[in-house]
């Protein structure tokens, strides 16, 4: 059905000639009688990035705590790599929660060192490079940082695991110009090797717009379209005009 | 100037504050029984207090034991309650707006404490009900062999303690808000006395339950009245005191704090770290050990715990040190000091796994690689290592005391029968508690629907008796000195099992349904119920 | 690809050698770092397309000169903020016409071809050309009554 509306939708399921690493089919959800997410279906082929746009309440952070397995959709199907999302599957995922917070009383080295144990796919490497280049000071306590800092801190989390998915709920939100560069540099930094596959939920158009190659709009629970930004672009269009169409 | 017209001074409100105390009011009518549906619940509520009451404290209470835990009731909560609103300002969203409006610092705390305590007084006239209606059950019953209750009676010391309870309802909350000026600086150190007032009625709670009911001169109406006095000069020294507090540092404190920082403000405190220390860390479960513990190591090793600490082993020392002279006397003490190791982990849990949906970091946390079960075995054993150690540090200071007072307690403690009895006690608190402990994961299925949500509502508040109540059954006095029969043992081992098949299935219930709080944050909450109020509106 | 032969044998004999060599900036040709303010973007444009153009339009003019050392697909993307298959297929786009030319382990550089950069200058112009004629003829004109009648004095 999502098809037939969205043209594109059918043109990715062609295109993808590696297994989808994301794919909704009639995902719905409600919380207290409240239809949250009503059949939203798509698919984020597997070495993409791919944004998530939609206004406030649209239902994009619980369409990203399906897909992290938080919870289960009432009906529909979540998949990472064509088996059902679902908590025993955190190990191909690294999420970075909307607004989420480390704790507070751990300085900033010492949760890193905790996340080395606690992810079993932590690269050592990586998390190296990363603190240089996200600039993140290891001494400093996480209840005494900055929001761009702490932000910063839990990109490097995520980025620092070797998952092959990576969720990232507003990594923006409340983040000053520089980190939010140093942010975006850092995960197009990640993306290069092909082997990686985001999704970013972003209010952030113009910081991301270059860097999507999909985006999934979602208005009140609804699909609301799915496009190849280059697709997109061909037709003369850009990813802030096409959400303006869409939410405007 | 009169000291009855500087009281009034206090009191008095001008509009703006008059404006205020509508704005903290309104937050609280929407719990009022103003409609028939909240009518009913409240009867309800009530009702179901009074049957709870009946339950727990049918026999070997007086009517007078009663009203007096009633009373005990009214200041836990109202000081409680005050204590915990006093700490939610500092995270709270419309802090910096509130601090912003254009009035004298004082009435803003002033309409705060006003507002609280005009609920808290609905609460405590609905206490004072459902005491009422015991001592009317315990009045009918009531058999010819045992002291008579009159009627006439029952009036006078229901009406005594009205005014008692009217004066440990402010005294109660100032007590509790008095928390507002304690987050900085030295006043740290207030926090010692703060925990030992808020904690002492839960003592007063094992002494209630023992006494006999002849045996009870200080709780006659006459006397009531006498506490009633007190408490409110009591009160107006609270209410002076916690103005001061608030206004000449909380707000101040407050005002500098940032929210979510836990005030690590200061760049020397903000570089420290010793929660999770130089030592490795393992991988799989034991990080994931490391990263619980690391919470309780924190906190440990900040100042003014380990003085409240340094302070207790002292005491429990000394307490030790006396009490050879009484052993008796020292194990029922101890009896009823072994509620707090039972109560605190299910506080600890229940607090921090809703305080952490709130923060966000509960998503952190649930988005780890792991089962579910296993998170929460992790937390689990935490905290009980955490309360096991501090407990055992306490014991062990607590028998080098009795060992120092003299060969009277030594030798009597050396009896097998006493050493089996010691042990029986400790066995049993620490099933005890890690039973209520057990429960507070349950909590997680009630988020499921509201349904079960009033229904665990009553069970989930007595589980913070169940140490002390049912307790007595499990160990009576009788126990103490004498010899525990087979019975107790089997009762023991039974009760062991019951936890041990308890324990995971709570955990792995919970597994199931702790996602729910990451969408019962209080904003959610919030969220969903002014959605309602909006269209019972439209 | 003979070049590309040889280089591609020399590194495997000699990487270690070579690989001093470079870093002392012996036989290293300078490197040029893209910043996002070196290019104008058009979102509703293919962006690949805009950076073919613009790497061409610098190539043509010299200010990227033969043997000038590109920076890698993940360092571009990465400085420019833009998704690495954007960079991708700006190269492959530049590499078909052989502007420039990818040695494995090496890098990407600027040919030092000036042939192929004469033909890319040429088809530069071309287009420019056909453009003006476009706009002559939209203005009925010849793309030589254009210019007359531009350079025309008053």
């Amino acid at each position: 059905m999502a098809d037939s509306r969205y043209p594109e939708a059918k043109f990715s399921a062609a295109a993808g000639a590696k297994a989808p690493a994301i794919r909704c089919v009639d995902v719905t959800l409600r919380v207290k009688k409240k239809t949250v997410l009503d059949g939203v279906s798509f698919e984020i082929p597997a070495g993409s990035l791919a944004g998530l746009l939609g206004p406030n309440g649209a239902g994009k952070s619980s369409l990203m705590r399906i897909l992290t397995g938080m919870f289960p959709p009432d009906s529909g199907r979540a998949e990472l790599f064509c088996a059902p999302a679902g908590p025993e599957r955190l190990g191909v995922l690294s999420f970075l929660p909307d607004r989420g917070q480390l704790p507070p009383y751990l300085g900033a080295g010492e949760w890193l060192r905790l996340a080395a144990g606690l992810y079993p796919d932590w690269s050592e490497a990586r998390m190296e490079e990363l603190v240089v280049k996200l600039d993140v000071d290891p001494a400093q306590r996480i209840g005494s940082m900055s929001r761009g800092q702490e932000a910063r801190l839990q990109l490097l989390t995520c980025l620092s695991r070797q998952a092959p998915i990576i969720v990232l709920d507003e990594p923006f939100a409340g983040v000053d110009m520089v980190s939010r560069e140093s942010i975006a540099q850092a995960v197009v930094g990640e993306l290069a090797d092909g082997e990686r596959t985001f999704l970013i939920a972003t209010h952030d158009i113009r910081e991301m717009e270059n860097l999507f190659d999909r985006i999934v709009l979602i208005g009140e629970g609804r699909m609301l379209g799915c496009h190849d930004v280059d697709q997109l672009r061909a037709s003369g269009r850009s990813v802030e005009s096409c959400y303006r169409d869409v939410f405007a | 100037m009169r000291p009855s017209d500087r009281m009034c001074g206090l009191l008095r409100l001008e509009p703006a504050e008059e404006a205020l105390l509508r704005l903290e009011w309104r937050a609280y009518r929407s719990m009022l029984p103003r409609d028939a549906a909240l009518l009913a619940y409240w009867g309800l509520a009530l009702a179901t207090l009074l049957v709870a009451s009946l339950i727990l404290f049918g026999d070997g209470f007086s009517a007078q034991s009663i009203f007096a835990l009633g009373a005990m009731l009214v200041f836990l909560i109202a000081a409680y309650t005050g204590g915990g609103m006093a700490m939610t300002v500092w995270e709270n969203g419309f802090r910096e707006w509130w601090l912003g409006l254009p009035v004298p610092r004082s009435s803003l705390v002033k309409a705060k404490l006003i507002a609280a305590c005009g609920i808290q007084y609905v609460a405590a006239a609905g206490i004072w009900l459902v005491c009422i209606g015991h001592g009317a059950v315990l009045l009918a019953v009531q058999d010819e062999t045992g002291t008579m209750l009159g009627g006439g009676e029952l009036a006078a010391i229901a009406l005594a303690h009205a005014p008692l309870y009217a004066a440990l309802v402010p005294l109660g909350t100032f007590a509790g808000y008095s928390l507002l000026g304690m987050y900085y600086g030295w006043r740290r150190w207030l926090l010692v006395p703060w925990i030992v007032v808020t904690i002492m009625p839960f003592g007063l709670f094992g002494i209630l339950s023992s006494l006999e009911t002849d045996a009870m001169p200080y709780l006659g109406a006459g006397r009531i009245v006498q506490y009633a006095v007190v408490g409110f000069l009591l009160a107006a020294l609270a209410y002076r005191a916690c103005l001061w507090l608030a206004g000449r540092y909380g707000i101040p404190d407050l005002a500098r704090h940032r929210p979510g920082s836990f005030g690590f403000m200061s760049g020397r405190s903000g570089r420290k770290t010793a929660a999770v220390g130089n030592e490795r860390i393992g991988k799989g479960f034991a990080a994931l050990y490391a990263l619980e513990h690391s919470r309780y190591a924190y906190w440990s090793s900040i100042k003014p715990v380990r003085l409240v600490f340094a302070g207790l082993l002292l005491l429990a020392g000394i307490g030790g040190y006396f009490g050879a002279r009484d052993p008796l006397g020292l194990l029922s003490a101890l009896r009823a000091m072994l509620v707090i190791p039972c109560i605190a982990p299910m506080l600890a849990i229940t607090i921090q796994i809703s305080h952490e949906a709130n923060k966000r970091r509960l998503e952190w946390w649930l988005g780890l690689p792991y089962p579910r079960h296993h998170l929460l075995l992790a937390r689990f054993l935490a905290v009980w290592a955490f309360v096991l150690r501090a407990s055992a540090g306490l014991l062990a200071v607590l028998a080098a005391g009795v060992a120092l007072g003299g060969r009277e307690g030594l030798d009597y403690f050396s009896h097998g029968d006493r050493i089996g009895s010691i042990f029986y006690i400790l066995a049993a608190y620490l099933l005890c508690g890690l039973f209520v402990s057990a429960l507070a994961f349950m909590q997680a299925c009630t988020l499921r629907s509201s349904l079960l949500g009033w229904l665990y509502f009553p069970v989930g508040f007595a589980a913070y008796f169940l140490p002390g109540t049912v307790m007595r059954w499990a160990v009576p006095e009788t126990l103490l000195g004498g010899r525990i029969g087979t019975a107790y043992w089997i009762a023991l081992t039974a009760g062991a099992a019951l936890v041990l098949a308890v324990v995971p299935l709570s955990i792995r219930m919970s597994a199931k349904w702790i996602h729910l709080y990451v969408f019962n944050t209080t904003e959610d909450r919030l969220r969903r119920r002014g959605e309602q109020a909006f269209k019972f509106r439209s | 690809m003979a070049l590309h032969g040889t280089l591609y044998a020399y590194s495997v004999w000699r990487v270690s050698i070579h690989f001093t060599q470079r870093k002392r900036g012996v036989a290293m040709p300078p490197i040029r770092i893209w910043k996002p303010e070196d290019f104008r973007l058009d979102p509703s444009r293919p962006l690949y397309e805009q950076f073919v153009e613009q790497v061409r339009a610098m190539i043509a003019r010299g200010e990227l000169g033969p043997g000038t050392r590109l920076p890698s697909v993940r360092e571009a993307a990465a400085s420019l903020r833009v998704n690495p298959t954007t960079i991708m297929k700006t190269y492959q786009e530049l590499e078909r016409p052989g502007l420039i030319v990818t040695y494995r382990g090496q890098g990407t550089f600027v040919t030092e071809d000036e042939a192929v950069i004469g033909i890319s200058r040429r088809e530069l112009a071309r287009e420019a050309v056909a453009r003006l004629e476009e706009t002559a003829r939209s203005i009925g004109l010849t793309l030589d009554q254009l210019l007359a009648l531009a350079r025309e004095k008053e």
